[in-house]
């Protein structure tokens, strides 16, 4: 039977690609050079970090509106953060350093924060691996254990890219701050306070993205 | 054992200025050829004159950055922590009149204007390499004058040890300055026998022409064996000091940027690689050399660790 995806799915899916799109379009225009490697590793970076926390919001969003439709757009929008996150490294493995390993290794072995990205891509690949619904109702109660790492993941991330910038840090904290306001969402006593009353509004727009 | 050559003495200084002349004639003829054409619209439009950076190579046969590439990618904090903002912020920034005072430890201390200190010394030409302390490289064919002229001129006190560097502080004009979480204006420092090394220029141009404002107009230091960052831009006030100075990125993160800052692919650093770098328009990455070539600056070091003194 073909597996057809649901407007939210479609919708989130095109979301993603279009940082993709964008990037693309501005190569061929020749608006990263004469660095493209430079541009292409922070543009990554930064689209990564973002999708990590639309995804990160989702949970959050669907205890206040009641609306299954979001838990959908979590599963996209790590998928996409998980392929920004492996662009990311490729650029720097593979573009930047050439797989050199006269060069990468003492990059890793005397750069901490280079350590700490490459554990949150490592530990994504299980979350990508079990992001589908099958495997998902297969696993169980394991599933949510395995995707809890997630809140780590986001340290790690978060940790990465403070160390990552130079000089002004303050974009860097106000990811940070972002994070913490998200982990807030999930304190059971703020997330019932907040927690919105059922509406038919909400419902009928969910069923028609859930479609 | 490396030989120890001065850039000037492998490609003659008369080579340079013969390629500068060649450099300003051939430009005249392209933007001659270029009024000619708008004289006849059938006439094709002429190439614009893209070769005459290709002609010219560091001592290591490594060949001029492109023009664009120079303007086009610059850090210069003070305009935007962006590499291609300050390329627009800047074009509109006022560079003339200009006047540099220098004092502090000195016998005779001047007020000068650019223009008249391009008159007053000797202006050179010379090709070296700029390696940024963020990884990426250039070769720069640069015009100024020695460092050590002018401090010939102004006679330093024998109490003078170090020479302290300050740009500009001009936030109207200088978006970047707004910025309170810097250390504003932008100061540099070098140890007096590294100022009065024949590598350390006061430059006042590139590819023979004027500096561009996003690359430090009217006068910048360039000191070719350090990062890039301790070649302070729009310098407003130079003074000998007896102390060692604060540079604005030690005043900011001092484990991260120390005060010599010379290149050394051994001593890393926690963000960049200090092993490897990325020549401009180049498409692979190649070695970083230690004191960015230039051999014949180790004897400044002689008995020093370059670890602990970064």
């Amino acid at each position: 039977m073909e597996k057809r995806f649901s407007k939210v799915q479609n919708i989130t899916l095109l979301i993603s690609v279009i940082p993709t799109g964008v990037f693309l379009f501005n190569y061929t225009q020749n608006a990263y050079d004469p660095y493209p490697t430079l541009f292409l590793t922070q543009f990554s970076a930064k689209t990564a970090l973002l999708f990590l926390l639309v995804s990160l919001t989702c949970t959050p969003l669907r205890n206040i509106l009641g609306m299954s439709a979001w838990l959908k757009v979590r599963k996209t929008s790590g998928l996409a953060a998980f392929y920004y996150a492996l662009l990311h490294t490729f650029t720097f493995i593979v573009l930047d350093y050439q797989l050199n390993p006269n060069w990468l290794i003492p990059e890793f072995r005397d750069k901490p924060y280079l350590l700490l990205g490459l554990a949150a891509l490592v530990l994504l690949i299980p979350l990508a691996l079990t992001s589908g619904e099958r495997i998902q109702a297969r696993l169980g109660k394991i599933w949510k254990r395995i995707h809890r790492l997630v809140y780590l993941i986001g340290l790690l991330i978060l940790a990465h890219q403070y160390f990552a910038i130079k000089g002004d840090k303050s974009s860097a904290v106000l990811y940070i701050i972002v994070y913490g306001i998200l982990m807030m969402l999930r304190l059971p006593f703020i997330r019932d306070t907040l927690k919105i009353k059922p509406c038919t509004i909400c419902q009928t727009i969910n069923q028609w993205l859930i479609s | 054992m490396i030989e120890k050559k001065k850039p000037d003495v492998i490609t003659p200084q008369e080579l340079y200025q013969s390629r500068r002349k060649f450099l300003k004639t051939s430009l005249t003829y392209s933007s001659a050829a270029a009024l000619l054409a708008a004289c006849q619209p059938i006439a094709p439009t002429p190439t614009p004159q893209t070769g005459t950076s290709s002609a010219l190579s560091d001592e290591l046969g490594d060949l001029t950055t492109s023009e664009e590439d120079i303007a086009g990618f610059t850090n210069y904090y003070e305009f935007s922590s962006s590499k291609k903002q300050p390329t627009e912020l800047a074009a509109d920034f006022v560079t003339q009149p200009w006047t540099v005072q220098i004092g502090g430890l000195v016998k005779k201390p001047q007020e000068i204007l650019v223009t008249d200190l391009k008159q007053q010394f000797n202006m050179i030409d010379r090709i070296y390499r700029m390696r940024c302390v963020e990884a990426w490289s250039m070769v720069i064919p640069w015009s100024g004058i020695l460092l050590k002229d002018l401090l010939d001129a102004v006679q330093p006190t024998s109490a003078a040890k170090y020479i302290r560097f300050e740009g500009t502080f001009d936030p109207d004009q200088m978006p970047g300055q707004n910025h309170s979480s810097y250390p504003w204006p932008y100061v540099e420092g070098l140890r007096l026998d590294e100022a009065t090394h024949d590598l350390t220029l006061l430059a006042t141009g590139i590819y023979g022409k004027d500096l561009t404002s996003q690359n430090g107009a009217p006068i910048r230091l360039v000191v070719p064996w350090k990062y890039g960052f301790k070649s302070i831009k729009a310098i407003k006030k130079i003074d000998l000091v007896e102390e060692m100075p604060t540079s604005f990125w030690m005043a900011l993160s001092s484990q991260e940027y120390g005060f010599y800052a010379n290149v050394n692919p051994n001593v890393p650093h926690p963000r960049w690689s200090q092993a490897s770098e990325q020549r401009i328009g180049e498409s692979g990455r190649r070695d970083t050399l230690l004191f960015n070539g230039y051999d014949e600056v180790a004897d400044l070091y002689t008995g020093m660790d370059l670890s602990v003194n970064f």
